[in-house]
């Protein structure tokens, strides 16, 4: 059975009639780990959304085709709702988790302490919605996880749990794709290359 | 009827827990609107040279209600249902389902006070009031959805001008609806409700479904 979920042949992406990327070809495997690397306005975080779904542009018609598989993103700016507790969006964004609730708040508490769980997230900081984020992934484990920047906001310990979240998916043959200007380095983490300054 | 009830849940609990909230704004602007013209000239109940036009401010204060409502930035909907794996069709019929809920006690609340200090009633049967108020919750969380989908700004003031009047247009049906038309004419005002409520629905779902 193929492992490929998504192959492009030509593919082009832009906003109104302005091409960001062009002509991109490659194929993504979902068990396999990816970096998409290029300098600011590259097109790093359209090549994102649009692996996930959440591409608002114009895909110019491109020849692309997807396996239905779980997809999730965590992206520059935040997802979680800021009227809700940590505990009510972690129970709204994992639903179809097999977890109970008790073990989804253990999984939680690796990477905020446990008196936030009532707290508003409109009171967290982008830190801490970020850990928060990560923990969703863990509890969902996806089969494709894409991040966008994903050192930015985390500080030296919650760049230490994401490492070991992404080491931790890529033992279990979970995909990985890391989208920044530099390559994250990760150790136990083999990855292959995007570069889209090179397109 | 592809209904999710975490949305549904959410969708009640944020409107709940909103600093705009209509279960804190109904009563606040009710009191505002209705109550304190009252109090202050000391009178028992709304009569003629009160409010000329009753009927009409009534309207005007019942669009101006729903449209406070949090505006929906499709953009980060989107982010939002990929993130907990929605489908879009789910998002919108408990979207639906929520906004129905939470209008019914202000419609209540607002059709209670207007019928006190107007010293008039709902002449319709609860059939069609009940129906009424379903094609207005439709069309009022639809009217959000393509309005965020055809603008791109996000500020709530610049929407709450823009939506008034489109609320109005809805008002306009479900007024003379519930104060005061022939059976009749309510059949006529009904049909063309449900018209405009396929109509715009058709066009919702469309928009939703074709970024997929």
């Amino acid at each position: 059975m193929s492992k490929t979920f998504f192959k492009a042949s030509n593919l082009s992406l832009g906003y109104s009639n302005q091409i960001v990327l062009k002509d991109l070809k490659f194929e993504l495997n979902h068990d396999q780990n990816y970096q998409i690397v290029g300098k600011n306005g590259a097109g790093k975080s359209t090549l994102l959304n649009y692996i996930s779904f959440n591409f608002d542009g114009t895909d110019f018609n491109s020849k692309v085709a997807r396996k239905d598989v779980l997809i999730n993103q965590i992206s520059s700016t935040k997802t979680l709702l800021s009227d809700l507790t940590l505990l009510e969006n972690i129970n709204y964004f994992s639903t179809n988790s097999d977890l109970t609730e008790e073990n989804k708040v253990k999984v939680l508490q690796k990477y905020l302490p446990s008196n936030y769980l009532n707290e508003k997230i409109k009171n967290f900081s982008n830190g801490m919605i970020r850990r928060a984020e990560l923990s969703i992934i863990e509890i969902k484990n996806p089969i494709v996880f894409c991040i966008d920047e994903p050192l930015n906001f985390l500080d030296y310990e919650g760049v230490k749990l994401f490492e070991e979240l992404i080491r931790y998916r890529s033992i279990n043959q979970n995909c990985n794709i890391l989208s920044s200007q530099e390559y994250v380095d990760i150790d136990d983490f083999n990855y292959e290359v995007i570069n889209l300054d090179e397109y | 009827m592809n209904i999710n009830k975490d949305i549904l849940k959410k969708e009640i609990l944020i409107e709940l827990k909103n600093s705009s909230s209509l279960f804190l704004i109904t009563p606040t602007m009710s009191v505002l609107i209705i109550v304190f013209p009252i109090l202050i000239e000391n009178r028992f109940a709304v009569d003629g040279d009160l409010f000329i036009i009753s009927h009409l401010l009534f309207l005007i204060i019942f669009a101006t209600l729903f449209a406070i409502r949090k505006p929906i930035i499709l953009e980060n909907l989107i982010k939002e249902l990929n993130f907990g794996n929605y489908l879009r069709i789910e998002f919108f019929n408990s979207k639906s389902l929520a906004e129905f809920l939470i209008f019914l006690p202000q419609i209540f609340i607002l059709n209670i006070l207007f019928s006190a200090f107007t010293n008039s009633s709902v002449n319709v049967s609860i059939f069609y009031f009940i129906l009424s108020i379903i094609f207005f919750a439709l069309n009022a969380s639809m009217i959000n959805i393509i309005f965020q989908i055809f603008t791109s700004f996000n500020n709530r003031f610049v929407q709450f001008i823009l939506i008034v009047p489109i609320y109005l247009a809805l008002s306009f049906f479900i007024g003379p609806l519930w104060l005061g038309i022939g059976q009749e004419i309510a059949n006529i005002y009904l049909l063309m409700y449900l018209g405009i409520t396929i109509f715009i629905y058709a066009i919702t779902n469309y928009y939703l479904e074709r970024g997929r």
